[in-house]
């Protein structure tokens, strides 16, 4: 028994030596009434005297036993308090670390509990004393943003702006044991910092979306696991085609092993690799890529993806050849101009001098073409350039050039074993093909050549000299065309 | 080793029910708390059945109610 029990115990019990109730009908009567009372205050019916006389009464003594369950029950709450107080320690502890604030209002708007995440978001971080028992309109740095919390309170998570941090709110309504709404429990969650990551996240998606540059994503094991539309742009291939795939998928054929080899070395000792590829697209054609191909890893170093990023670089190789072949060729007639050829002579005269054979350069020079200019226009004359220089290059053999030095000079060189009968046979025929006429824009153009020839090494052994010769000689030529 | 005390009060009417279990729960308390007591009342009395386990249970001790062919069961115990 307790020692509040035993106090019940001995306050109820009757003194011995005192006279005994059975003999005092008005205590007996005194007695029963405060039974009834307690029995009553224990939810149960009051004694009847025929169910319990006088004596057996007193014997049983109701007051002593409900006096000891009376302690077992204030027992029981202590230790229930007890408990109870701990839990709400428990439970301020939580609240006051939660990371989220905790607001509770009464059904008059009274703040009846925060926690401190809350003093320090709503409460302008005063004491919890200071808020408690006050109207939330009074003490809320955000009291019109609570209340719109508090009006639908349904215990949906919803979104709301606080002091400018975006907030995700939940806010219940407790009802007590009859069902009338009591107070009004409110959550908020600081998400600005997921918002953020949101807005970051679908900024990368849409750069990922709409980058010119293709972008493909591989596990580790070079598996694709995603792709942008770039990458469908450039190789034809579908998402779906590519999903699950490796990109040796794009393949072309024209690297050999070591190429890769050395790609994937480089990859793995310095995480990155640089350089131009040739895939093959999925309607077969091949394509120069510039591809960027970097590792990613993870917290401990693991490696977790490859990310690929390709450039076609198709139209800037078709412009740099295009540049290229301008700085080699003369633009109208697309003849290779002198910088190519004195390369060409230069090369030529060299393999002559190693093999000891012969190399014949024919300078032409068109007749009349001053005349043409003159009366029917330059543009008229480039057309007969281009006419011109086409029959020219008709006339001659492959391994020959033909080239534009400017104006209406041509010059072709007879490489490998060009025997000086060679040369006069050819100059021969392209005199005898230019006597034909030009038919330019419906015109008929007699226009006619002069050709000098100039051999190595009889005529000069390096290009400077040769070409001189050949000029000289041409020039003789036209002087005795001009003199028949 | 649990033990049982069995309190057989068929014909008796409450509150004198209630009274003579809480007698019992009374000298037993802090055994049955501890698990060491179990009281098991047998009753005809239907309104034992409330008073009796509503009472016990404001004391802290737990209670179960089973109704027999003749008569009512309630068991008082505390920490099993």
């Amino acid at each position: 028994m307790t020692p509040i029990a035993s106090a019940f115990s001995a306050m109820f019990e009757p003194p011995p030596s005192l006279p005994q109730p059975i003999d005092n009908p008005a205590l007996i009567r005194y007695i029963r009434a405060k039974i009834d009372q307690l029995l009553m205050v224990m939810g149960s019916l009051p004694l009847r005297p025929e169910e319990l006389d006088d004596t057996t009464l007193i014997a049983l003594d109701p007051i002593g036993i409900i006096a000891d369950s009376f302690g077992e029950v204030i027992t029981h709450l202590n230790a229930t308090n007890h408990r109870l107080e701990i839990a709400q320690n428990e439970i301020r502890t939580i609240l006051d670390a939660l990371g989220a604030a905790v607001v509770v209002l009464d059904v008059d708007d009274r703040v009846e509990d925060c926690n401190r995440r809350a003093l320090d978001w709503f409460f302008a971080g005063v004491d919890r004393a200071q808020v408690i028992g006050q109207l939330a309109g009074a003490v809320c740095t955000c009291a019109v943003e609570l209340g719109e919390v508090r009006a639908h309170a349904d215990g949906s998570s919803h979104g709301a702006t606080i002091h400018g941090l975006d907030m995700q709110v939940v806010a219940s309504k407790i009802a007590d044991e009859t069902g009338r709404h009591v107070k009004t429990v409110m959550l908020f969650t600081d998400i600005s910092a997921q918002k953020a990551i949101e807005r970051h996240l679908q900024l990368y998606a849409t750069v990922f979306g709409n980058i010119g540059e293709g972008i493909i994503i591989t596990d580790a094991d070079n598996r694709i696991i995603e792709i942008n539309d770039a990458v469908s742009r450039i190789t034809g291939y579908s998402r779906a085609e590519l999903i699950g795939a490796t990109p040796s998928h794009l393949k072309s054929g024209l690297h050999e092993p070591a190429f890769y080899a050395e790609m994937w070395r480089t990859l793995h000792t310095q995480g990155v690799w640089r350089g131009e590829i040739n895939d093959r697209t999925r309607d077969g054609q091949v394509i120069p890529l510039l591809q960027t191909i970097s590792t990613v890893q993870d917290a401990v170093g693991r490696l977790t993806h490859y990310i690929s990023v390709m450039a076609d670089i198709s139209s800037l190789k078709a412009t740099q050849a295009r540049l290229d072949f301008l700085a080699h060729h003369d633009v109208l007639t697309e003849l290779p101009n002198r910088l190519l050829f004195s390369d060409r002579l230069d090369h030529a005269i060299e393999r002559a001098r190693r093999d000891e054979h012969d190399i014949a350069l024919l300078f032409i020079d068109l007749d009349r073409f001053k005349e043409v200019n003159d009366s029917h226009g330059h543009h008229f004359g480039d057309l007969l350039l281009i006419k011109a220089s086409r029959r020219l290059k008709s006339l001659v053999r492959r391994a020959d050039t033909v080239a534009r030095l400017g104006g209406d000079e041509f010059v072709v060189l007879m490489d490998s074993a060009a025997l000086p009968v060679a040369a006069a046979n050819l100059a021969a025929k392209i005199v005898t093909a230019f006597q034909t006429p030009f038919s330019v824009n419906g015109i008929e153009l007699h226009i006619g050549c002069s050709i000098g020839i100039a051999l190595y090494p009889e005529d000069g052994d390096d290009a400077i000299t040769l070409l001189k010769s050949a000029d000289a000689a041409m020039y003789r030529a036209k002087l005795a065309g001009k003199l028949r | 080793m649990m033990r049982i005390i069995n309190i057989d009060i068929r014909g008796q009417i409450c509150p004198s029910c209630l009274l003579l279990t809480l007698r019992e729960i009374n000298s037993n308390g802090a055994t049955i708390r501890a698990g060491g007591v179990e009281v098991v009342v047998l009753t005809d009395d239907r309104l034992a059945t409330t008073t009796i386990p509503a009472t016990a249970d404001r004391m802290g001790f737990r209670t179960e109610v089973a109704r027999l062919d003749d008569a009512y069961r309630i068991r008082i115990f505390g920490n099993v």
